[in-house]
């Protein structure tokens, strides 16, 4: 059977709401390369054969990489995309592509999604992946975890990486959310001791925003003024 | 004759936060060019994030208030450095002054190494059974050395860190380095 027909009988089942389910076993038996094909070029898009195909990804990891594997199944997963992605977390928690599929399904908002996976699993490898999100360009996605949160650690980690704008965003946002966030802690563990420039930042900006001061703020600006 | 420029950097953990517990100052003063460096081994990121900081305050406000010789600035750090470490704290701390007519001078308590950057070269200041390693006191103060040739970069391995010198990679991430606070 060639693509094209396993294709057309795939639509016709789809179309008349059918079970996929005996023709996809046997392809997946007898050809299993028309299914990687009908999927990786986005032959036939539909939310009953993606949760089809998601039922069967470990057999579909035999012969697809899984990167490519789960950014088509991705793509078919719009509506269900966060569960999406939950489940790939879940099957494979330390995986380096799980960047590059957040980047393609997440696109400017990439790392956010694994990002609160490791805070609501307390995971304490959180850091590095935020490490790797920022030096693969994920700077919205890190600040918006941070508005979300209040991690301090995208902060301290955009700033590391030079990108001050991103850092004071992911500062300001963490301490909007919770005034008690350990910014300048992670951040004098990050960068170094000598923050009176960015604290100074960071409080304008708190200020422009209609803030409340953090303690912890008020507590380093005491400290210069009594100098 | 403009001053030179011997910048003082330390060993921070290889960690996600390498400069945990890591203090330094920095002025200027009529005596030379004054930078301190030092560290709490096993300082908690945010538990001791006061101490340290502190700690960086201190320095400079005493640098900023001295007056006198090198010598008198050595121990009335160290006064004040016996005077507030905690006993159960590993504090390790380096003080340079390099003064206008091109001395460099050392003092260091809690240091497993200190190293000198000439030529893309680095090459121990100390060898590893100096006294001054081995935090020996002369009349209740740690002794200071004098460096010289003067390198350009002078690196502090504070304990209980092995007196060896990081790769490449963790020179690029685990180095602190002084610069101007004050």
């Amino acid at each position: 059977m060639s693509v094209e027909q396993a294709e057309q009988q795939l639509r016709e089942l789809l179309e008349t709401g059918q079970s996929i389910s005996g023709v996809v076993s046997a392809w997946m038996e007898r050809d299993p390369q028309i299914m990687a094909i009908i999927l990786l070029e986005q032959r036939v898009v539909h939310s009953i054969f993606a949760e089809h195909l998601l039922s069967i990804a470990d057999q579909l990891e035999a012969f697809v990489p899984p990167e490519e594997l789960y950014v088509a199944l991705g793509k078919q997963m719009t509506l269900n995309q966060p569960d999406f992605l939950d489940w790939v977390l879940e099957k494979h928690p330390t995986a380096f592509w799980l960047i590059g599929l957040s980047k393609e399904l997440e696109g400017s908002r990439m790392g956010y999604h694994h990002m609160m996976y490791k805070h609501h699993t307390h995971s304490r490898d959180l850091p590095m992946w935020c490490q790797h999100y920022a030096q693969q360009g994920a700077r919205d996605g890190l600040i918006a975890f941070a508005q979300d949160t209040g991690n301090p650690i995208p902060a301290a980690i955009l700033y590391d990486l030079k990108d001050e704008g991103a850092g004071l965003e992911a500062a300001v946002g963490a301490f909007i959310r919770n005034p008690k966030s350990p910014v300048l802690e992670f951040l004098a563990a990050k960068i170094g001791p000598n923050l009176d420039e960015i604290v100074l930042a960071i409080d304008a900006k708190l200020d422009e925003e209609n803030a409340p001061r953090p303690k912890m703020i008020s507590w380093w600006l005491d400290q210069q003024s009594n100098g | 004759m403009k001053q030179q420029i011997v910048s003082l950097g330390i060993v921070g953990k290889g960690s996600q936060f390498p400069f945990t517990g890591i203090f330094s100052a920095q002025q200027q003063l009529s005596l030379g060019k004054v930078s301190a460096v030092g560290r709490i081994h096993d300082a908690d990121i945010k538990r001791d994030f006061r101490q340290t900081i502190q700690c960086s305050k201190h320095l400079n406000m005493l640098f900023q208030a001295h007056q006198g010789s090198i010598k008198k600035l050595f121990r009335s750090v160290w006064d004040w450095y016996h005077d507030s470490k905690p006993h159960s704290q590993i504090v390790s701390l380096t003080i340079q002054v390099l003064s206008p007519n091109g001395d460099l001078w050392m003092s260091m308590v809690g240091t497993s190494g200190v190293w000198g950057l000439s030529d893309d070269t680095w090459y121990p200041l100390l060898a590893d059974g100096s006294a001054v390693l081995q935090d020996k006191y002369i009349a209740e103060y740690p002794m200071a050395v004098q460096v010289q040739p003067l390198p350009e970069r002078i690196l502090v391995l504070p304990k209980p860190f092995q007196n060896v010198l990081p790769s490449s990679i963790g020179l690029n991430k685990r180095v602190f380095e002084v610069c101007d606070v004050g």
